[in-house]
């Protein structure tokens, strides 16, 4: 029993890591129809802004702040210089060709600034309260908060995209540009936001995760790939559909882990996506019109 | 026809360009009046960088420091290897032909090492290599290749052996990683650990991006093992000992990696009061980056390259370094590469500065470190513990 | 007026031709490392090309690319190692194990769909990796496994390979543009836009989704197994999925839906990816800014910038090199009889019903059809044309009762089956490929009519003549709709109204005895409508084509057609001339009587 219990609490604490990164992922995807392949450096690049505003001296509350914020900004540019440009051209090919462009550029980035400064980064958990005791096991501080942190988070962008102005202005472009643009909303700069939002997402994730898995210039990839997964699995066109298909992602992977094998642990995922999609080719919760992505 | 003889008549002459251009050889051997070529091979970027990037950086340090031996600087011609087959061919094979260096250091990837041999043996150029760790290499022994680190087999017997001498220890789980890296170490450990007569009960499997090892934990508490043996890489050690101490793993013998010789940098990431108390790691030199014996290289390291942080990775780079700025001196003003490689298997008790014991190398055996220590952290020292267990 | 068409095909082949001349003496001068990345080229273009079948020019977002490339590399190294085999024949046997995986793919690309499709890919590459890695003996694991250097005679092993690879990449180049010049490329063109018109045009997009993925995994197989040749090592992070991202880039790079495109992708990242060697550790700055660049300056690819600038250096999708357009057209459309026979029926419908979902879209349809007249089916929205049209051409199965075209039984017909006993139609959303051109558009109709395609891999006597004549009746079909200024226009250049005559033209080519014609006029401005009505008259009255006509427009109905059949909730609720109809009270009341200002 206490088994089970400890593998649900860590396969939720890593689902909710993935179900951030998915979120952040279908919020773009829905905003500007493309899959943002950068997204996982966003993702690096918030860890490392963390990192390096913390021996700065900034305290530790500032330095999450600022991370999300410089991170929001660089995704904002990237909607500038590798979106804009390009949004005339019809073929989403060449959208995500761009994207992993800047990808490169920024994990380079990230690996000349701070490859020297030797193997993987630590960043100090957010708070250190003493590790719950349940009967002799012990749940660590770092699990119960991300596991809090990922469920305010949904609820405050839940809330934020359904009742604030701006959210509801983002939902509208996101339904229908055209429209939106007849109605006389701004959408050039609904775009920015939407990306905005999409960066800030993954920031979240990399500041929340970087305590627990450590940082390195290449953590992106492998985080990228499965919250990709986790947004299909999910649907991908739905918010609530990429926290399913992240949550369940996490816990398939711990469980199978422990029942199977851990040797699987890191394909397990993928086997449950081809079965998934081969028995419900539009993903758990999809709904029938996706074809532009 | 007439497009197909102008196209002829075009191709020639380039034929003809390139054919002059190709004679024009570069200088023999690697050295020339003032100047000796090393080629670097290693990783430079992608996940493995740390056995490439950081331990060249560490030899190029030291080859800057050592200015001009027998009236020649040392030029070191780095390529990226990515620690895979593929690169590391196009790099050995790039700077062989574009450099002709006279020796090749680095080689940080074990199956990036082995794919590209070949080459290297074929091209006749005297190697060191400062942190792939495939016995491979260098056994049986191809003339070529010297080894400035232990090898895989001789890291898994230490640990084996190690584990051996804890009492009332018999059965042992092991996490390790399956690539090419972990796989090496692991099947040194397992036959080693054959021949002593330990109990494997539980082998478990992490990757360098698993991000929670409570699945691994959780099947080595149901194994019930005496001791745990890691052969992870740092990030993933630190998340599995992270899950272990959540299971209360920690309390048994955890017996550690070359990988994370700085226990106390460790200890530092892990961030989990009471976690090491019971883990030790193989060091392969003889103190770690952080302490006070660490300062001259630390300064060197500096001077030279100001946005570096000194590692154990660099670490291993300036034992290298140091070893072919010796062998150099040692060879004097005719520098061949049949000298070199004289010079180098004449090798006997070479005091590199971060090791320990001193390097030695043979006409029969290539591999000149042939011993680590344990270490432990102690009240957030670090205490030598030798090779077996107190 | 003078017309001409791209001859594309020509100046490539010229291309391939000079390079491979120039390749075959790099052995002569290079060194080792020239040599190595030569031999790589040649790989990576054998990749990209590949990859360019299914990803350009059939629109199927493949991610498992790399893995297919892997399990070519991996069986090639056990039928060399283990079996024995000699090298080259490994390759062949390696490639052949790839194509299984590519029927696997085809399996999967058939039942999902663009993005999901590419995240089944992705997960199948990392499972992929997982495999190469825990293979055991079939891969020997994440250690890697020596493989011996293949023997050559008299050439060393390197050259060998090298020259292997160069003439295996020649013959893809070669040999896939020559398929890709035909009615393969055209179907793939369909297949990539206009997937849900492919069944009336004949095409089985099931079986082309096996055929496209089965060539490309064998070109990549073919590149696994030169790959274990030259690096003589085999190794799973060569197949790891950042690899598939190089291969992706590859195609984007050089320009999508072009072989030629595949060949300057490959060509330009490779040596980029070797240049960037320069700048050490910084190589992934520079790579990635220099990508960054060229995608915002040339958004189609390199190949996309070419044929912009150069446009007759467009890759056809039809066999003839050269077009002299006032040659070619001949005055009339001569090859189609006129099989004007008004007495005998070409299609009987009895008792057919269809539901959706409760909804009775067709209620007990009875209904004959005669040969060579214009039927018109009229009725209020909703009240069960589209599906009508949709039953007789198969594009929705019905549930009961029995259709018979020209005798044969249709039930459970698939539509490309329906395609092939002379049936076709038009669609009211219009379905032009973007990736051809309205010549290309309007041989797509021909599909069913080709007798020789297999001749196109090597441009046979018979293919080529057979390709003459089509092009000589597409241009005849487009001049009979008055559409042949445009030929060298892409289908998304199209207004409505032309894409629609587009479609007639190409309904034209498929030589129908039946044409369903789902709301033409839908969406055309009046100088189009009437154009319309002329051709669909000059199809009954010079070509004896049966027209099935679905339409809103009743004046065009009135004017047209011979017989009208009113529709009303799924029931036929009249029948007759249109006169007859017109007074009837019953289509009053449920048609006209709400909307009396349409006539």
């Amino acid at each position: 029993m206490l088994d089970t219990s400890i593998l649900l609490v860590n396969g939720i604490a890593v689902g909710g890591l993935y179900s951030l990164l998915a979120m952040g992922l279908v919020i773009v995807f829905k905003g500007s129809g493309i899959v943002n392949f950068a997204h996982g450096a966003l993702f690096t690049i918030s860890a490392y802004a963390a990192h390096t505003l913390l021996n700065l001296g900034f305290s530790y509350f500032l330095s999450i702040l600022f991370a999300i914020i410089i991170t929001t900004l660089i995704g904002m540019i990237i909607e500038r210089t590798a979106f804009r440009p390009l949004i005339k051209t019809a073929d989403p090919l060449i959208f995500k060709g761009a994207t992993v462009a800047c990808a490169f550029i920024i994990i380079g980035l990230i690996r000349w600034r701070f490859g020297g400064l030797g193997d993987y980064l630590s960043l100090p958990p957010l708070f250190s309260f003493s590790p719950i005791i349940v009967g002799q096991f012990i749940i660590p501080s770092q699990q119960l908060i991300i596991i809090i942190c990922v469920t305010l988070i949904m609820f405050i962008f839940g809330a934020f995209f359904t009742y604030s102005g701006p959210g509801r202005l983002m939902q509208a472009v996101a339904e229908d540009s055209e429209a939106a643009k007849v109605v006389g909303i701004n959408v050039d700069i609904i775009f920015l936001w939407i990306w905005g939002a999409g960066s800030c997402l993954g920031a979240l994730a990399g500041v929340l995760m970087a305590p627990v898995t450590l940082i390195f210039p290449d953590m992106g990839l492998i985080m990228l790939i499965k919250a990709v997964a986790a947004a299909v699995v999910g649907g991908f066109d739905r918010l609530s559909g990429a926290v399913a298909g992240g949550l369940l992602l996490g816990l398939s992977e711990v469980c199978f882990g422990y029942f199977v094998g851990t040797q699987y642990q890191d394909v397990i995922g993928f086997i449950v996506i081809i079965f998934i999609l081969t028995f419900m080719p539009r993903g758990l919760f999809g709904s029938k019109n996706l074809s532009r992505v | 026809m007439k497009i197909y003889k102008s196209t002829l008549r075009l191709l020639s002459l380039i034929v003809l360009l390139f054919s002059f251009v190709s004679t024009q050889s570069i200088a023999n051997e690697g050295v020339t009046k003032d100047k000796i070529v090393i080629g670097g091979i290693g990783a430079l970027s992608g996940p493995y960088y740390l056995y490439g990037e950081l331990v060249l950086n560490g030899a190029e340090a030291v080859f800057k420091e050592a200015g001009a031996i027998n009236g020649r600087t040392i030029e070191l011609q780095k390529e990226d290897s990515m620690c895979k087959g593929e690169g590391s061919i196009a790099a050995a094979k790039k700077v062989i032909a574009e450099h002709n260096p006279l020796m090749l250091v680095g080689f940080g990837c074990s199956n990036a090492t082995l794919a590209s041999q070949s080459i290297v043996l074929e091209a006749g150029i005297p190697s060191i290599v400062a942190g792939a760790t495939n016995d491979k290499i260098t056994t049986p022994n191809n003339g070529l290749y010297f080894r400035v680190v232990m090898k895989a087999s001789e890291e898994g017997a230490m640990q084996a052996n190690f584990v051996s001498t804890i009492p009332n220890v018999k059965k042992v789980a092991v996490v390790t990683q399956k690539d090419a890296w972990g796989t090496a170490k692991w099947e040194g450990f397992m036959s080693a650990a054959k021949s002593k007569g330990l109990d494997v009960v539980a082998v478990e499997e992490m990757t360098l991006d698993t991000p929670d090892a409570t699945a691994q934990a959780l099947r080595m508490k149901n194994a019930n093992p005496d001791a745990i043996v890691t052969i992870l890489y740092p990030k993933p050690t630190i998340v599995f000992l992270r899950s272990a101490h959540q299971l209360g793993l920690t309390k048994l013998p955890t017996i550690g990696h070359t990988s994370v010789s700085d226990v106390k940098d460790l200890a530092g990431k892990v961030n989990l009061p009471g976690a090491l108390d019971n883990f030790y790691t193989i060091s392969l030199t003889s103190f770690t980056p952080g302490e006070p014996e660490a300062a001259k290289t630390t300064a060197m390291l500096k001077k030279h390259l100001p946005n570096e942080e000194l590692t154990q990775y660099h670490l291993w780079g300036v034992a290298a370094g140091e070893l072919i700025v010796d062998a150099l001196k040692r060879a004097g003003k005719d520098l061949t590469r049949q000298k070199m490689v004289d010079t180098l298997r004449s090798t006997s008790s070479f005091k590199a500065s971060p090791y320990p014991a001193p390097l030695s190398f043979s006409k029969t055996d290539h591999d000149g470190y042939e011993m680590g220590l344990f270490t432990k952290l102690k009240d957030g020292k670090v205490v030598k513990i030798g090779t077996s267990y107190k | 007026m003078k017309l001409s068409a791209p001859v594309g095909l020509k100046l490539h082949r010229y291309i391939y031709i000079i390079l491979a001349i120039f390749s075959f003496f790099i052995p002569f001068w290079a060194n080792q490392y020239i040599l190595h990345v030569a031999t790589i080229t040649f790989i990576h273009i054998l990749l990209a090309v590949s990859l360019n079948f299914v990803m350009g020019f059939a629109g199927q977002l493949t991610l498992a690319h790399v893995a297919v490339y892997g399990f070519g590399a991996y069986a090639t190294a056990n039928f060399y190692i283990v079996l024995k085999f000699p090298y080259i024949i490994s390759i062949f046997c390696g490639a052949i194990f790839a194509s299984l995986i590519g029927i696997f793919l085809g399996f999967l690309s058939s039942r999902l769909k663009q993005f999901y499709f590419g995240i089944a890919t992705l997960s199948f590459t990392m499972l992929s990796h997982w495999f190469f890695v825990h293979g055991g003996d079939i891969t020997r694991g994440a250690s890697g496994w020596f493989i011996p250097k293949p023997e050559f005679g008299f050439i060393s092993s390197h050259n060998g390979i090298f020259y292997l690879s160069l003439l295996l990449a020649f013959f893809v180049l070669w040999f896939g543009s020559n398929i890709a010049a035909g009615p393969f490329g055209r179907r793939l063109g369909a297949l990539a836009d206009i997937e849900n018109a492919c069944g009336n045009l004949g095409i089985d997009t099931k079986k082309l989704k096996y055929e496209v993925f089965i060539i490309s995994s064998f070109i990549a197989g073919l590149a696994g197994g030169l790959l274990m040749g030259i690096l003589g090592f085999a190794d799973p992070e060569s197949f790891h999925f950042v690899n598939m991202i190089v291969q992706f880039l590859m195609v984007i790079l050089g320009g999508l839906n072009s072989i030629f495109g595949g060949l300057i992708g490959a060509i330009t990242l490779t040596g980029l990816w070797e240049w960037v060697r320069e700048f050490e550790g910084l190589w992934e700055i520079v790579l990635g800014a220099i990508l960054l660049l060229l995608m915002i300056l040339a958004p189609y690819g390199l190949y996309g910038f070419l044929i912009k600038i150069l446009p007759q250096w467009r890759e056809p999708r039809h066999a003839i090199n050269t077009l002299n357009v006032n040659t070619l057209i001949p005055e009339k459309i001569n090859n189609i009889e006129n099989n004007k026979k008004i007495s005998e029926s070409s299609i009987i419908i009895e008792n057919v019903s269809k539901n959706f979902g409760g909804v009775k879209a067709l209620n007990e349809i009875n209904l004959e059809i005669k040969e060579g007249e214009i039927h018109a089916i009229i009725g209020p929205n909703g009240s069960g044309k589209s599906t009508f049209v949709d039953v007789l051409s198969g594009a929705v199965f019905f549930d009961s009762g029995t259709i018979d075209i020209f005798g044969k039984k249709t039930n459970n017909l698939k539509s490309h089956e329906i395609a092939k006993l002379g049936v076709s139609r038009t669609f009211q959303n219009f379905r032009i490929s973007s990736r051809l051109n309205v010549l290309e558009n309007v041989l797509l109709g021909s599909n069913i009519r080709q007798q020789h395609e297999s001749g196109a891999i090597i441009r046979s006597k018979k293919f080529l003549n057979e390709e003459k004549i089509l092009i000589e009746e597409a241009l005849a079909a487009l001049e009979f709709v008055g559409m042949i200024d445009f030929i060298n226009s892409k289908g998304n250049e199209l207004s409505g109204g032309q894409m629609r005559l587009v479609e007639l033209a190409r309904g034209i080519m498929s030589k129908p005895k039946i044409m369903l014609l789902d709301e033409p006029a839908a969406g055309l401005s009046l100088k189009h409508v009437e154009t319309a009505a002329k051709v669909i008259k000059k199809l009954r009255d010079e070509l004896g084509v049966t027209v099935i006509l679905v339409e809103h427009v009743l004046r065009l109905v009135m004017d047209l057609s011979d017989k009208v059949t009113v529709l009303n909730s799924g029931k036929i609720i009249a029948s007759g001339s249109p006169i007859e109809v017109k007074d009837m009270s019953v289509v009053k009341e449920a048609y006209l009587g709400k909307r009396k200002n349409v006539i």
